[in-house]
């Protein structure tokens, strides 16, 4: 990897990482776990689209790892493996087929895989299916927080200057 | 196009706030277990909870249980006489019960069972047994020849322990506890007679336990304010049948081997852990009403009220009570 | 707009209005106001608004027996049932949100719901 590669990376982490914690900062928009912003998925989209796969996977897993430390709770970190995990590899399918302007499509696409990888860890995890029942809520406030956090990484990509 | 997008995110988060009041507000689930309906309802919600109250009321039915086969109690019941390794749990339960039984001057007899066998209340095949059944079964009732060793506990031949006293009111502790280790922060369980609250209602307000009446056992005759504890009622209206135009109940007097007969319907009693609470409705029901305001001024560490059979009401001073009956009404004191 | 993205946008479409749809249809079926429920084994059978306007008497037939249902004045009781120990009948008409009718050998629960 290029030094100036290699630089770039190591920022966008650390703004993922500042979007992570300012996020945990604000307040909860609902007390379900799993429902908020993602706004880390920024600079997820971001990358999927500007970089190659690997240095996407190595960003996103330094997040995750750093991210569980800074929150000071291990017990999500499976929960976020599990879902970046289906995020990233559905991200990185639909790459292809998406043009600039339909970006958020793979956003949206992510947000949906990234819940229902949670829920599948959970089932797993907590040996009941009992946590489908958040499912629909999930899906439905991922599409629409994968929508907006999609269309600011449509944005910035399609900005010359980056 | 900004329009339109707005137009549309608009009623999805209106949706979604809907979604998040439905979250906020308390999660509630119930089954049967331990031969009663319990019920709860908890704050913040987890999807994973049900079943984990569940695990632990199973788990406990399997030490617990009397009728259940290979339990601890039942290999006690069923050893002859020789010593038998029990868990932790269960030698703690029979300890507390024993001195509890010390405490209150036998009123509460952890060996009973093999007296209300005869009744039939734990197989529901209710039946007046005869006296000399009563006389003969009392003879393997005597409290002091158990004998708890560290984990090891030893009954004669013939003694059947029975924990029914305490073992609801024990659950009720550890349902509490793993509620809390999970992050339930407000709550409210009811194992049958049994209520258990943790913290406040989610405004902050302590939370409401309704006494039932005895008199009419689907109506509350009054209620008792609560913070984080138990309130626990025993009532010979909860359990009995009729014979010859006679009602028998269920909480026996191990003095004499037949329904406890002192005046009292109903005694409920409030304080920190279930188990203790528990044990006490229990002895305090056969003890009587002057006895247990006695045991009440000795011990000072839990809250009590009685209700008799004239009809009246008898509150410990202390307790916060509300919508108070129309029948006679009277605060015990503490002695000076 | 190629195909294939057209088609990660219906399926996408799909799952943003069915999970949106089930939401709806979750809160637009939360009962509304105090109601009875009549419970076995978990699963109700019936729900009716408290007080109920009904009169009318029926059975619930379990494996281990049966309860008379009775729906009066208002309210519900067990009328009769074949249970040994007649708990669920002794209670008499259901009052109070905190003290539901229950008839454990038979798994029935009758109880009054306030939101």
């Amino acid at each position: 990897m290029k030094p100036r590669r290699i630089a770039e990376l190591g920022v966008l982490t650390g703004i993922a990482l500042i979007l992570f914690v300012i996020e945990l900062r604000l307040p909860e928009l609902t007390p379900i776990p799993g429902v908020k912003l993602g706004l880390a998925n920024i600079v997820t989209v971001f990358c999927v689209f500007r970089y190659r796969a690997p240095e996407t996977v190595l960003l996103v897993l330094t997040r995750i790892f750093l991210g569980a430390v800074f929150a000071a709770n291990p017990a999500s970190l499976l929960y976020s493996a599990a879902g970046a995990a289906l995020c990233l590899t559905g991200m990185l399918l639909v790459k292809p087929i998406l043009s600039e302007k339909q970006i958020w499509l793979a956003s949206v696409l992510g947000a949906v895989l990234h819940n229902t990888g949670q829920i599948l860890a959970a089932i797993l995890l907590m040996q009941t299916t009992a946590v489908l029942g958040y499912l629909p809520v999930l899906l439905f406030s991922g599409c629409i927080a994968g929508f907006l956090t999609g269309m600011a990484a449509q944005l910035l990509l399609n900005r010359k200057i980056l | 196009m900004r329009g339109t997008q707005l137009g549309v995110l608009l009623p999805v988060m209106l949706l979604l706030t809907g979604c998040a009041q439905s979250a906020s507000q308390p999660q509630s689930w119930d089954f049967f277990a331990m031969d009663t309906y319990m019920t709860f309802k908890v704050w913040p919600q987890d999807p994973a909870l049900p079943e984990r109250t569940r695990t632990e009321i199973e788990r406990l039915e399997s030490l617990l249980s009397v009728t259940r086969d290979g339990s601890d109690l039942d290999r006690i019941n069923h050893a002859r006489g020789t010593p038998v390794t029990v868990s932790p749990e269960t030698a703690e339960i029979i300890q507390m019960g024993l001195s509890c039984g010390a405490e209150t001057g036998g009123a509460l007899n952890i060996a009973m069972y093999p007296v209300s066998k005869l009744w039939g209340f734990t197989q529901d095949t209710h039946q007046v047994p005869a006296p000399g059944e009563i006389a003969d079964a009392l003879e393997h009732t005597d409290l002091s020849r158990i004998s708890v060793n560290g984990e090891t506990i030893t009954v004669p031949d013939g003694t059947e322990l029975d924990l029914g006293a305490l073992a609801k009111g024990y659950a009720g502790d550890r349902l509490r506890s793993v509620l809390q280790e999970n992050g339930v922060t407000s709550g409210i369980l009811s194992l049958g007679g049994n209520v258990e609250v943790i913290g406040t209602k989610l405004d902050g307000s302590p939370w409401r336990v309704g006494i039932a009446d005895p008199f009419a056992p689907s109506e509350i005759l009054c209620s008792v304010m609560t913070r984080s504890g138990a309130v626990v009622t025993s009532g010979s209206y909860q359990r009995y049948f009729e014979e010859n135009g006679r009602r028998y109940h269920h909480i026996l007097d191990p003095e004499t081997g037949y329904p406890a007969e002192q005046g009292l319907v109903s005694v409920t009693v409030t304080g920190e852990d279930g188990v203790t609470c528990d044990a006490l409705s229990t002895a305090l029901f056969v003890m009587g009403k002057e006895r247990a305001v006695a045991e009440w001024n000795r011990r000072q560490d839990f809250g009590m009220i009685l209700i008799t059979d004239e009809p009246a009401l008898y509150y410990t001073e202390g307790l916060d009570m509300q919508d108070l009956p129309a029948i006679p009404v009277e605060v015990i004191s503490h002695e000076p | 707009m190629n195909r294939k993205a057209l088609l990660l946008g219906i399926v996408l479409g799909v799952i943003f209005l069915g999970s949106g749809g089930v939401l709806l249809w979750q809160n637009l079926h939360k009962p509304q106001g105090a109601h009875i429920e009549i419970v076995q084994d978990g699963k109700v059978l019936y729900t009716m608004a408290y007080p109920t306007a009904e009169t009318r008497t029926f059975r619930i037939e379990s494996e281990n027996g049966w309860n008379e249902i009775t729906i009066r004045d208002g309210s519900i009781c067990i009328s009769d049932a074949d249970c040994p120990d007649q708990t669920c009948v002794k209670t008499g008409m259901l009052r109070s949100e905190s003290l539901p009718i229950v008839c454990l050998p038979h798994k029935l629960v009758i109880r009054l719901e306030e939101p």
